[in-house]
């Protein structure tokens, strides 16, 4: 009776959910959302709670934990920390539609981006993320640990800005062996594809992993202009994983 | 904000209430319902100020690091370094509270050795200390880099924040240990 209920609530709600995605006006990005790619996955009651937590962090976190395919492209007023806000004590499921449903209510300036691999979340402001999240790239096949794999396409994408060595990941604070879902082997066939759909390609393979792109402000060097930089993170689960991959700057005069 | 007053004087406070209710989602029906509401209330107070004290903001010495210190070490680039941290108040005592909060992040400056680096959350035990690791994640893979370039180093920027308050410091992993230097 309970799944039932809950089965006929996804419906509804998904239908009212598309609806809003479909009439956002004004945003920086393409803004069409096929039926496909709306999860109607059932998760833990704590990503309903986690998605009206402030901040975005919680939400990204709890996808992760919940094993949900997601992006978020996150403005430079937001930090991206994991959150407490996960920890429910209701046993019960929610469709992941309506936890979208609940942040979105809770979250107005940001809104649904079109993607075929994962759900993705972007403000409704520009950021200095938009231009190179809708550069496609070469094509290419990519075949490597997820964490591998998100170096290549940081590489691809602004050598510049990317460490030329191998990556590593290590504890920065309070990890243990637990399993680690950036050790997860993908394979990205990149054809006429987005940064934003690579990316996203990446997350839906190794589930437990959600991509963070964060607009940030640099303090410019020796007096020189600030400038506003996209730099790659993400989560595993509940941890937070931070990179120095840049994937575009941009001075703030010329913005 | 009243700075002084005189007992039995009224302080007029308006006070603005967000009336936010989410239907219990293994309900047959989800709603939400948004409104707000303005109250006018009017209160009347009394206090009596024994002693004044001025609040120091939180430095990054109050946060200071409790042995023991364990630094495992097998080969070039692969470590792992364990740090007990705990806060301590404006007159040099622990704080011993249990269960308090821990957030942390890093800003990586310069990554010579390409680390990513893993952060989590935390909370303080009943002694009010809480743990730290660094380095490598089971201790027994080395970092990728060092192989190639045995002198490299990542640099990053480490913010622990514990029950709100924040202590930032910076954090220089190498290929044959980690440092951790105040700002």
């Amino acid at each position: 009776m309970g799944s039932h209920m809950a089965a006929r609530m996804c419906r509804s709600l998904g239908n009212s959910v598309i609806a809003l995605w479909l009439s956002m006006a004004g945003l920086p990005f393409a803004q069409t959302l096929p039926l496909a790619t709306i999860p109607s996955t059932q998760v833990d009651h704590g990503v309903f709670v986690a998605a009206g937590a402030p901040g975005v962090g919680a939400f990204a976190s709890a996808l992760a934990s919940a094993s949900i395919p997601a992006g978020f492209v996150v403005s430079s007023e937001e930090s991206v920390l994991p959150g407490t806000a996960g920890a429910s004590q209701d046993a019960s499921e929610v469709c992941v539609r309506m936890a979208v449903d609940h942040f979105l209510r809770k979250h107005t300036d940001y809104a649904i981006a079109r993607s075929d691999w994962a759900l993705v979340v972007r403000p409704r402001a520009q950021t200095v993320c938009d231009a190179v999240l809708g550069r496609l790239l070469p094509d290419a096949t990519i075949s490597d640990p997820a964490y591998v794999a998100l170096w290549r396409l940081a590489r691809t994408v602004n050598p510049d800005g990317t460490p030329a060595a191998a990556p590593s990941v290590v504890c920065g604070s309070g990890c243990d062996a637990a399993e680690q879902h950036h050790d997860s082997h993908v394979t990205l066939t990149l054809s006429r594809s987005s940064l934003q759909e690579a990316l996203s390609q990446v997350v839906s393979q190794a589930p437990g992993l959600v991509w963070v792109l964060r607009d940030e402000r640099r303090a410019g060097q020796t007096g020189g202009a600030a400038v506003r930089i996209c730099r790659l993170s993400y989560f595993d689960g509940n941890r937070s994983i931070a990179t120095s991959y840049v994937f575009a700057s941009v001075s703030e005069g010329r913005r | 904000m009243v700075d002084s007053y005189t007992p039995g004087n009224s302080i007029e406070v308006s006070t603005t209430y967000q009336v936010d209710l989410d239907a219990d989602p293994s309900g047959d029906w989800y709603c939400v319902l948004g409104g707000s509401a303005e109250f006018d209330y009017t209160y009347f107070l009394s206090f009596s100020a024994d002693s004044q004290t001025t609040i120091q903001p939180r430095q990054p010495q109050d946060l200071k690091s409790v042995p023991p210190d364990v630094f495992t070490y097998n080969g070039p680039g692969d470590y792992l370094r364990t740090r007990i941290w705990q806060v301590w108040d404006n007159y040099d005592l622990p704080w011993t509270y249990g269960n308090f909060p821990v957030t942390e992040s890093y800003a990586i400056n310069q990554n010579g050795c390409n680390i990513q680096i893993i952060s989590s959350n935390a909370a303080t035990n009943n002694q009010g200390r809480f743990q730290d690791r660094y380095g490598n994640i089971d201790g027994s893979s080395v970092i990728t880099a060092c192989a190639q370039f045995p002198a490299c180093t990542t640099q990053a920027t480490q913010t622990i924040t514990v029950a709100g308050v924040s202590f930032s410091h910076g954090v220089t992993y190498g290929c044959s240990d980690v440092q951790i230097a105040r700002q």
